[in-house]
């Protein structure tokens, strides 16, 4: 592994509020972050941008990118609504059809 | 083969090395304008805040956005597609975050499009605006596949100019994945498999059906 600059930042730290609605009578059911397949990222962005914001291996990173490309879509993360919402954003930041579904739905 | 036009920087310093010509620079310098004109709707979309929805009820897909062009709204997708107040409570949140992260990228490559070295962080920002300038452009020719969808006839410059930012994306995701922190131990690890066996409520992340041609 080549360790040259450091990682440059995935971006900014995201401040987010909790939107206001009925969660309160959701149960407590983690939530999916989904990304959508694309006809247009380029196969090796969409490999990269995992890595970088999930820290993931390159291999998983791949594997992941291929079920967007060809199942149409994967779950790439997961947790608390708000981290679900900081990754969409961080996603959409980097140009990727990312959606969140509550798990248990 | 083609020379690379990015490389790492021969004295060792961070960053990378540009090689590009007169007319590549000329190229990157006015994209980011046009862009830039096309992301001023944004600016006069006067829901952008977070106000109507268009009803509580109906998809999400077909709310706040609904009345930008679809090349626009590729920046922008929908986080909630099943969730249109949720949407709205996340527009509020995020929109104008991500505009200017946009707005952001695009000025950095036009400010830069002269230099012969880029600092990461620079390096960064040429990426997601090559990127976005892409998504823009792409959808614009109605790219079908990534890798084989890219219109060939007829061959016009918007066609051209699309060939030419995904190479020069492609080395630009080569290089900054050289530099790449090694993998979060564990991380790996921490995916739910996917709990559906079709897609979510047969909706895509616009709030438009799910194709049904897929694997």
């Amino acid at each position: 592994m080549v360790a040259m600059a450091p990682p440059a930042p995935a971006s900014a730290p995201v401040e987010l509020e909790r939107p206001a609605t009925d969660e309160s009578l959701a149960p407590d059911f983690p939530w999916l972050v989904v990304v959508w397949n694309d006809p247009i990222n380029l196969m090796s962005y969409v490999t990269f941008v995992f890595q970088k914001l999930f820290g993931y291996s390159k291999a998983k990173a791949h594997r992941l990118m291929l079920d967007v490309h060809y199942k149409g879509r994967a779950v790439v993360a997961s947790g608390q609504r708000e981290r679900a919402e900081m990754d969409v954003t961080r996603l959409h930041q980097h140009g990727l059809w990312a959606t969140m579904e509550q798990s248990g739905k | 083969m083609m020379r690379r036009r990015i490389t790492r920087r021969r004295d060792g310093a961070p960053g990378c090395t540009l090689r590009l010509s007169a007319a590549e620079r000329a190229l990157l310098a006015s994209l980011p304008r046009e862009l830039e004109q096309v992301l001023a709707a944004m600016d006069a979309e006067p829901d952008a805040g977070g106000g109507d929805t268009g009803g509580g009820g109906s998809p999400a897909g077909a709310g706040p956005d609904a009345h930008l062009p679809p090349s626009l709204r590729r920046l922008f997708p929908t986080a909630y597609v099943r969730d249109a107040d949720a949407e709205a409570g996340f527009v509020a949140m995020a929109r104008s975050e991500l505009l200017e992260h946009h707005r952001q990228a695009l000025r950095t490559l036009a400010d830069t499009s002269e230099a012969t070295t880029l600092s990461d962080e620079e390096t960064q920002g040429w990426l997601a605006a090559l990127n976005d300038l892409r998504l823009v452009l792409g959808t614009v020719l109605d790219v079908s596949d990534s890798e084989t969808g890219v219109p060939q006839e007829p061959m016009t410059h918007q066609t051209v100019v699309y060939h030419y930012l995904s190479g020069l994306e492609g080395e630009l995701v080569e290089y900054l994945a050289m530099s790449l922190p090694d993998p979060i131990p564990g991380a790996d690890d921490q995916i739910p498999t996917d709990p559906w066996g079709e897609p979510l409520g047969g909706l895509r992340w616009d709030g438009t059906p799910q194709p049904t041609d897929g694997p």
